[in-house]
């Protein structure tokens, strides 16, 4: 009969001690659970909360998630430049452009446009002098002769030398004139060109300096983050010593759990023991659930 | 009491010719108001001229003949003259016309013949074979004929220029190198075919091309294939030929080219109205700048014909309405009465110029053999002749008037030591010939003088005319002759008489002391004519009837009986 007292006291130990392991995990469980709860307790104070840095030219925030919400743009001013000098540059841009177009083109229309021109103004007066001319051959008596030497008389021969000499002259001034605007026109694609450089370059500088409140709020936000940090310092320490002390505590409350399940075990077991005079083998009933189970070793 | 019988001689009567324009009472018995079919000797008399005798013996065409051609008739139009090489040729051209039984002409043909010299010698115009084919060959009847270098040219109007080279005819156009006037805007007349027209100066210069008489073209220097070319690039860079515009110069406005005259370096346009000169017509290149320039202008004197002109080597004589006119006195004295040739006939000139229906048929034609110049009416076959070698005392030259002249032109020329002036005959003659004492129809003409009105210095004196004494030089035949005297201004009466011509003296058959002798050519002889009649103012003359002699009327006397006053 051992074995019914073995049984009940080893259904007792198993009962006890299904209890006592019952509130050992309840302990670790609880236990885990406080560090859990602890971690998380540090994680929240160790968090990191952000920061911010508030300047004239606007409000700087770092999220604890780390997005870093500038709060400052870009120059405004400085924009309006860019746009305006870039607008600028543009059309110097496109003047350069143009001229060097204009100085790339044949001059031959050029050539005809201001030879036709000049031939406009001259015209009257050629007329005028081939009408005296005339008048002046018909006084002479040379009217009405035509010569197959020179079309006319040697006299018109002259006056259409004298004119063909003039067009020659306009036509060479046209070309020359043609010339020199096309150099013109490269120089002024030049300047032009170098204008727009210019002015795209302030554009480009504008839009460096539209970057200057960002820069310098950089700047600020930098001489915030030292700041933070020292606050964030604080912060972790505390979270630190908050975490020991809680770890301490926690280890202390799982110390004084075991510590009671221990002696409930002991006290149980003794309980037990004596019942049937059941040794408790080192696990008594356990032992035989060991050896049932052959769990002992 | 009876009065004296005087005898007043008028010597050397009508050596001035006639003379219609001042009054006869007061006029000089030198002149005379008829002097027809006469001329003015070598010794200043007045006597017959020489006949326009036959010279051609056959006129040798060929043409078609028309259906019911019944007779042809062969009129000789237009002559002309050259040398080519060495040897002168004389052309014509002529008309054949061809007409039925009732003298309906049936078919014209025009031909260009040349003078040929056969044996005797004998003279032909043959026709120049392989004629060239002309747009207008009618044309013809009024072209002109001119020499230039070593061709002669012919030109008619509204065709091209024919040109003959000795041998024979060509076109002008077809000659290699020809260049018609041309320039820019293309050609300026395809052909020269105007016929007013003139050689000189190394150039042909033409006008009425393409009908347009206010425009001369004229040719290069010695090419008469290349004219103006007015192209910025012309054919022949060394061209000179070129063209006048005459048309804003005329002095009355508007005008158009009869005649061109070439004469000491100028050039003399004739227009109908009016005379335009040019000087430096000779200069290398008229266009050039030392070229051709105006001199001078004349109006209201013009040129009735083209062939009214004539050069006589001193000054340039031309028929204007007026008469016939001597330009380089014109020029020279700007004023119309003086360098007026026929100023003495001034009004029946003028009047017979007006008559003229055709003034192409008036034409003027310079005889230096005879020292004559022939205003020549064709169309009334009628002639003035003006006497070259001095002028009458009233400034006009000597005239004398010619009748029966049955010829459209006349030409002086030179050939082979002979000079002859030669005529176109419109009456189926070939050529006539001026020479001799026979007229080609074989028909007598008469020689005709009619003295002015004579007064003798007292015109209110009856005279009683009692006899009239001619002095005459005859030659040739022996011929009839008619005196004439009147008391009204016309010869009343008349009295034939014998005018002896050359009488041999013939060995065995003269008769000493009886026979008169001569030189053998020339017989002077005075006629006595016993007269009738009375009356305050005389006029005589005398009619002979030439063929085969002369006459010339040496001295007339008259012998009259100065009766009471009247």
């Amino acid at each position: 009969m051992a074995g019914l007292f073995d049984l009940i006291g080893g259904a007792g130990s198993i009962a006890a001690g299904y209890d006592i392991a019952k509130d050992i995990r309840e302990t670790g469980a609880q236990g885990a659970a406080d560090m859990s709860a602890l971690g998380q307790q540090l994680a929240g104070d160790a968090a990191f909360k952000g920061y911010g840095v508030q300047t004239g030219l606007g409000n700087t925030t770092v999220g604890a998630d780390g997005s870093t919400n500038l709060g400052v743009g870009q120059d405004a001013g400085m924009l309006a430049l860019q746009e305006q000098m870039l607008g600028q540059g543009q059309q110097f841009g496109d003047y350069a452009g143009q001229a060097a177009g204009n100085a790339m083109m044949d001059t031959g229309a050029r050539e005809q446009s201001v030879y036709e021109r000049a031939m406009a103004m001259q015209q009257p007066g050629l007329d005028a002098q081939r009408a005296q001319q005339q008048a002046r051959e018909y006084a002479m008596g040379r009217g009405g002769v035509r010569g197959s030497q020179f079309g006319g008389t040697a006299e018109d021969a002259a006056m259409a030398r004298a004119q063909a000499q003039a067009q020659n002259q306009a036509a060479f001034g046209a070309m020359g004139q043609a010339q020199n605007e096309m150099m013109n026109q490269g120089a002024l694609a030049s300047q032009f060109g170098q204008l727009g450089q210019g002015y795209a370059g302030q554009g480009m500088g504008a839009f460096g300096q539209s970057f200057t409140p960002i820069q310098q709020q950089l700047n600020a936000l930098q001489v915030g983050q030292g700041n933070a940090g020292m606050a964030q310092t604080g912060q972790l320490t505390g979270a630190g010593y908050n975490a020991q002390l809680g770890l301490g505590g926690l280890q202390s409350q799982i110390n004084a759990d075991m510590a009671g399940s221990q002696l409930y075990a002991d006290l149980f077991g003794a309980g037990m023991k004596s019942l049937g005079g059941i040794e408790a083998k080192t696990g008594g009933l356990f032992g035989d659930i060991e050896d049932f189970l052959g769990l002992g070793g | 009491m009876a009065q004296q019988q005087q005898n007043i001689t008028i010597a050397a009567p009508g050596f001035q010719g006639i003379n219609t324009e001042e009054s006869p009472l007061q006029q000089d018995p030198s002149f005379c108001l008829v002097a027809e079919n006469a001329v003015l000797d070598r010794y200043g008399r007045v006597g017959s001229r020489k006949a326009f005798a036959e010279f051609t013996t056959a006129v040798n065409v060929t043409y078609a003949v028309a259906p019911g051609a019944v007779t042809a008739e062969v009129v000789t139009h237009r002559l002309g003259q050259g040398v080519i090489g060495t040897i002168s040729y004389v052309l014509a051209t002529v008309s054949i016309f061809q007409f039925d039984a009732a003298n309906a002409l049936l078919q014209e043909d025009y031909r260009i013949c040349r003078l040929v010299t056969g044996a005797g010698p004998t003279y032909t115009l043959d026709e120049i074979p392989s004629q060239p084919t002309l747009t207008t060959p009618a044309a013809l009847k009024d072209a002109k004929i001119l020499s230039f270098k070593d061709e002669i040219f012919i030109f008619s109007q509204g065709n091209d220029v024919v040109v003959f080279d000795g041998t024979v005819l060509t076109l002008l156009s077809a000659a290699a190198g020809y260049l018609p006037p041309q320039d820019d805007t293309g050609t300026l007349a395809a052909l020269l075919d105007g016929n007013v027209a003139t050689a000189a100066y190394g150039r042909l210069w033409v006008s009425g091309v393409n009908s347009d008489f206010n425009t001369i073209y004229y040719s290069d220097l010695l090419i008469p294939t290349q004219w103006y070319d007015g192209k910025a690039a012309p054919t022949d860079p060394a061209n000179t030929g070129g063209i006048i515009d005459v048309s804003e110069y005329w002095p009355n406005g508007s005008d158009r080219i009869v005649g061109l005259v070439a004469h000491n370096s100028a050039l003399y346009v004739f227009g109908r109205n009016s005379i335009i000169v040019y000087n430096n017509a000779a200069s290398g290149d008229p266009a050039s700048a030392d070229g051709i320039v105006l001199a001078d202008t004349i109006s209201n004197l013009g040129l009735v014909s083209r062939d009214a002109v004539t050069n006589i080597g001193s000054d340039v004589l031309f028929v204007d309405d007026s008469g016939v006119r001597s330009l380089g006195r014109t020029i020279q004295e700007k004023s119309v009465p003086i360098g007026d040739l026929t100023y003495n006939v001034r009004r029946d000139v003028t009047e017979q110029i007006a008559n003229t229906n055709d003034k192409k048929k008036i034409s003027l034609t310079y005889w230096p053999n005879e020292d004559l110049t022939l205003l020549l009416f064709s169309e009334a076959n009628y002639g003035y002749t003006i006497e070259m070698r001095s002028p009458s005392s009233t400034g006009g030259n000597k005239i004398t008037e010619w009748t029966g002249c049955f010829f459209e032109r006349a030409l002086y020329y030179e050939q082979a030591g002979l000079s002859r002036v030669v005529m176109a005959s419109n009456k189926d003659a070939g050529l006539l010939e001026y020479d001799g004492s026979t007229d080609q129809s074989g028909e007598a003409y008469d020689f005709k003088y009619e003295s002015s009105v004579l007064t003798f210095g007292q015109p209110a004196n009856l005279k009683f005319l009692k006899q009239i004494d001619y002095t005459v030089v005859s030659t040739g035949n022996d011929s009839l002759a008619y005196s004439g005297w009147g008391f009204t201004g016309r010869l009343d009466y008349t009295k034939l008489l014998t005018v002896n011509g050359q009488s041999a003296g013939l060995f065995g058959i003269s008769l000493f002391g009886i026979a008169q002798y001569n030189s053998g050519l020339t017989r002077i002889k005075r006629y006595r004519v016993n007269t009738k009649g009375s009356g305050e103012s005389i006029v005589i003359g005398i009619r002979a009837s030439i063929l085969g002699n002369s006459f010339s009327l040496q001295e007339i006397n008259v012998q009259t009986l100065l009766g009471r006053l009247n």
